[in-house]
């Protein structure tokens, strides 16, 4: 009887856990709405603002994004070559200019309507959920996201956009880099361009 | 002088009516809209509906001729006297009856009843009804042509809308590239030169003269509409436009072929057309017989100087009653005429016969020059589609390599270029695409 009792509440508990947790859906639209939050903030508000704006729009981003999945991802074959060091500084990198021009994409649509269009699950661990943006020359922008299911929440490992996924176009581009020139090159190029959006905050 | 209270009134007065004469209406149309105010209220079809009116009153002519045809006619004037004594006891024969000293009155009446006119009377009036028909479907040509017109306008100023956004589009970007490239400048970024900002700025003052010559354009096509839709000068024309889209179509040229001969305004001008010219030979070949009628003629009249005579024998037209029934006949017989006239009839209803034959065989030819070329806009539509989600992608895609830092500037130049051209040439096949449409419907007679 004794066994019978542990047994339900463990059951019970880890019914309640399975449910406790969002669906891809509410995870991207909990995030999405944190981010025109913060769009429409008046705090967050002017060109005086931009820096404040943007580390708060990352902040909401980085909570979503799996970056080391999205690097490991984009490298590709190249990616188990790489030092366990490599691959902090790369997954750094990658972090932060996908983050910049993320939240630079999200910056721009303020007043747009967000649509969700559709939301797909495959095994109970990947998912992918269809969002468009729709501008006020109702022009539409489809973005969608890929999630993976990592035991405990939802986690973005690819954004789809007028569908280029950025993975597979990053994978591509890197892939040529590293080729013709060297993994090296890629890594100078990338530090080069966060030197110069570094430059461009001050 | 006067006081505050009375300033104001006045005041409150002439800002209301002045508000009042210059309040403009306003009218707000879609597509269906512009069509329906311009098959109602273009200015080019009140004469065409004149001529509806013409046949409605030969027809109504035609059918009184059915009729009985009453003539009465009344005369008054001096009268010679004429006294019984100088007939009686005996003749007397050099009575001078120009002594004027009286005046007299005359009524003559007649009454004419057709009874039966060998077609004539039953053929005006199946020629009348033709000829409403014909004029009908006159009307309805012109008001397809209008249709056609209409989109024209409304699709061009669709596409115009959308060009708009595009160039607004580019302007946005620009302008951001501008301002990013001036404070890279004073940042002193090694990517940052004076050139990029020189070509940004040049493109940029195009980009303006671009806007321009739309919003010169937009004005000129919502003053054509304005009077396409028969709109007064001083009303605002508001037209609402839906972004061009891609249209899936699927029409099989026979079913519009059968379609035509039913609908085509010129096929029912055709068929009505013969059967007025038809009535018209039956009308010219009833001349060959003869009218019957019944008619009724009587007259009264008197003279105050002139004595009335009861004697059968003698007939004072200035002093005298009748009234007669009878039945009569007419018949008018040349040697040649009436049968020119039926051969001139016979004529005409050749010449529509022969018209016939051709639009029998002209208007296949014409949806079918209308269905290739909508076959060729589809897929032109639908190709320059592809292109243009691909010239996006190509734009993401360069985008997010230059802002990975992996990417060459030239790349993203040549991404906004092809985006640019490829939109404008989608734009037009979208264009293509709609006007292709409206042609075929038209060729078809589907487009009411």
């Amino acid at each position: 009887m004794k066994k019978l009792t542990v047994f339900l509440l463990i059951f019970v508990f880890t019914i309640s856990s399975a449910f406790a947790v969002s669906s891809p859906k509410e995870q991207i639209k909990k995030t999405v709405d944190k981010v025109i939050g913060i769009l429409k903030d008046p705090k967050y508000k002017g060109e005086k603002k931009t820096q404040q704006r943007r580390a708060a729009l990352r902040t909401e981003i980085s909570k979503v994004f799996d970056f080391e999945e999205m690097s490991k991802r984009s490298l590709g074959v190249y990616w188990k070559d790489r030092t366990p060091q490599e691959k902090k500084e790369f997954v750094e990198l990658y972090r932060d200019l996908l983050e910049r021009y993320y939240a630079g994409k999200i910056e721009s649509y303020t007043d747009e309507q967000i649509v969700y269009t559709d939301e797909r699950i495959e095994n109970g661990r990947y998912a992918e959920v269809k969002t468009k943006i729709i501008t006020k020359d109702k022009k539409e922008i489809p973005i969608d996201y890929k999630l993976y299911f990592n035991g405990k929440e939802w986690k973005v490992y690819d954004v789809v956009i007028e569908g280029v996924s950025l993975v597979s176009n990053y994978r591509s581009q890197f892939n040529k880099i590293i080729r013709t020139h060297s993994y090296q090159e890629l890594v100078k190029r990338m530090k080069t361009k966060q030197a110069e959006e570094l430059m461009r905050e001050k | 002088m006067y006081s505050a209270k009375f300033r104001i009134l006045i005041i409150f007065v002439m800002i209301l009516f002045s508000s009042v004469c210059f309040a403009e209406d306003k009218i707000v149309l879609d597509l269906k809209g512009c069509i329906d105010r311009a098959v109602n209220f273009h200015p080019e079809l009140g004469e065409y509906k004149q001529d509806i009116e013409i046949y409605k009153a030969k027809l109504s002519e035609a059918q009184s001729a059915a009729f009985p045809q009453i003539e009465l006619m009344a005369l008054g004037g001096p009268s010679p006297e004429a006294r019984r004594d100088a007939i009686s006891p005996e003749i007397r024969t050099d009575v001078k009856s120009t002594t004027i000293n009286g005046v007299f009155g005359m009524i003559t009446m007649q009454v004419l009843q057709p009874i039966y006119t060998f077609g004539k009377i039953s053929g005006y009036r199946t020629a009348a009804q033709g000829g409403i028909k014909v004029s009908e479907a006159e009307l309805e040509k012109k008001r397809s042509e209008v249709i056609l017109k209409t989109k024209e306008l409304y699709w061009s100023l669709a596409m115009l809308r959308d060009l708009r956004n595009l160039v607004n589009e580019i302007k946005d970007e620009l302008e951001k590239a501008i301002k990013r490239t001036q404070e890279d400048l004073k940042k002193d970024i090694p990517s940052a030169d004076e050139l990029t900002l020189y070509k940004l700025k040049t493109y940029f003052g195009e980009v303006k003269r671009n806007l321009n010559e739309i919003d010169k354009n937009e004005a000129i096509i919502i003053e054509a509409l304005k009077f396409m839709t028969g709109t007064p000068q001083n009303t605002k024309l508001e037209i609402t436009t839906e972004p061009l889209k891609y249209e899936e179509i699927y029409m099989k040229p026979d079913e519009l072929i059968a379609k035509a001969f039913q609908l085509r305004p010129e096929m029912i001008q055709i068929k009505e057309g013969l059967r007025a010219k038809q009535a018209l030979v039956d009308v010219e070949k009833s001349n060959l017989y003869p009218q019957i009628f019944f008619l009724v003629k009587g007259s009264l009249s008197g003279a105050t100087n002139r004595d009335r005579i009861h004697n059968p024998y003698i007939y004072d037209p200035l002093n005298d009653s009748m009234l007669a029934a009878v039945l009569g006949m007419k018949l008018n017989i040349d040697f040649g005429i009436t049968k020119g006239k039926i051969r001139e009839a016979e004529i005409e209803y050749q010449k529509v016969l022969e018209k016939k034959k051709l639009a029998e065989s002209g208007i296949p030819v014409q949806i079918m020059k209308a269905y290739y070329e909508l076959q060729e806009a589809t897929k032109s539509a639908r190709d320059m589609d592809e292109a243009y989600q691909n010239a996006k992608k190509w734009l993401v895609t360069a985008d997010a390599n230059i802002d990975m830092g992996v990417g060459e500037t030239k790349d993203l130049a040549d991404a906004v270029l092809a985006y640019a051209t490829t939109r404008v040439n989608h734009l037009k096949a979208l264009y293509n695409q709609k006007m292709a449409i409206a042609n075929l419907l038209q060729a078809s007679g589907l487009d009411r």
